[in-house]
């Protein structure tokens, strides 16, 4: 009886942290390979002018946490700082007339995918 | 002692069978996401755009997999830990009868 209870409690543990591996192998790696667009569409909408400090650092540690491949280094992001941004980006092209009000659509619906993936990977 | 085996074995039976339903919901739910984006892209079908457009909706769908593989496997982990909870508490029942 005790070998049994010790052989589930062992293999449940074995499957706990599925969360942990989740965000890692599931997640991070679309967050990574979505952030050139997003990044561009910040660049984009700071219309040539230079990040204000907080926005800089949310940016150097986005791009950090990517360089690095680990998403622990997302740890205290400001992604509400890049969600206005990016989403202003989006705004600019469109008052520009470079991207049609359909494709903004498309173009927002990625920054929010991206903001909610932020905020499930730092759980703020 | 059946009785404790018995409520072990409950308690397992239980949180597969609650896993397995938030799974599907979570399947269909995203199945149901993807259907949506879609349909927005087949309005943009002769948008300059376009091109842009569906990579956009790509990554918007596999963020949003993600989001949901990461969201069911949290519940995962809150179901584990509540079995082993359960299991800890009917495993000291066994010993105050023992």
């Amino acid at each position: 009886m005790r070998n049994r209870v010790t052989s589930v409690v062992v293999l449940l543990l074995a499957l706990s942290c599925a969360g942990l591996r989740a965000r890692e192998h599931a997640l991070w790696p679309q967050v990574a390979s979505t952030w050139p667009a997003v990044h561009e569409s910040i660049v984009v909408g700071l219309e040539g002018g230079a990040p204000s400090t907080l926005a800089a650092a949310a940016i150097n540690q986005v791009e950090g946490a990517v360089r690095a491949d680990d998403y622990r280094l997302l740890r205290g992001v400001d992604w509400t700082t890049i969600d206005f941004l990016a989403r202003r980006g989006v705004q600019v092209r469109v008052d520009s007339g470079d991207a049609s009000e359909g494709l903004s659509v498309s173009l927002l619906e990625r920054i929010i995918k991206f903001s909610e993936a932020m905020q499930e990977l730092t759980g703020r | 002692m059946t009785d404790v085996i018995h409520d072990l074995e409950k308690l397992l039976t239980d949180a597969i069978a609650e896993t397995g339903v938030s799974l599907q919901k979570g399947a269909a739910e995203l199945a149901a996401y993807a259907a949506e984006r879609s349909a927005h892209l087949a309005t943009l079908v002769d948008d300059p755009g376009f091109q842009e457009a569906v990579r956009a909706e790509r990554d918007a769908v596999a963020l949003e997999a993600g989001i949901t593989a990461v969201q069911q496997a949290d519940a995962a982990d809150a179901r584990i830990v509540g079995v082993i909870q359960g299991g800890l508490a009917l495993a000291a029942r066994l010993i105050a009868v023992a």
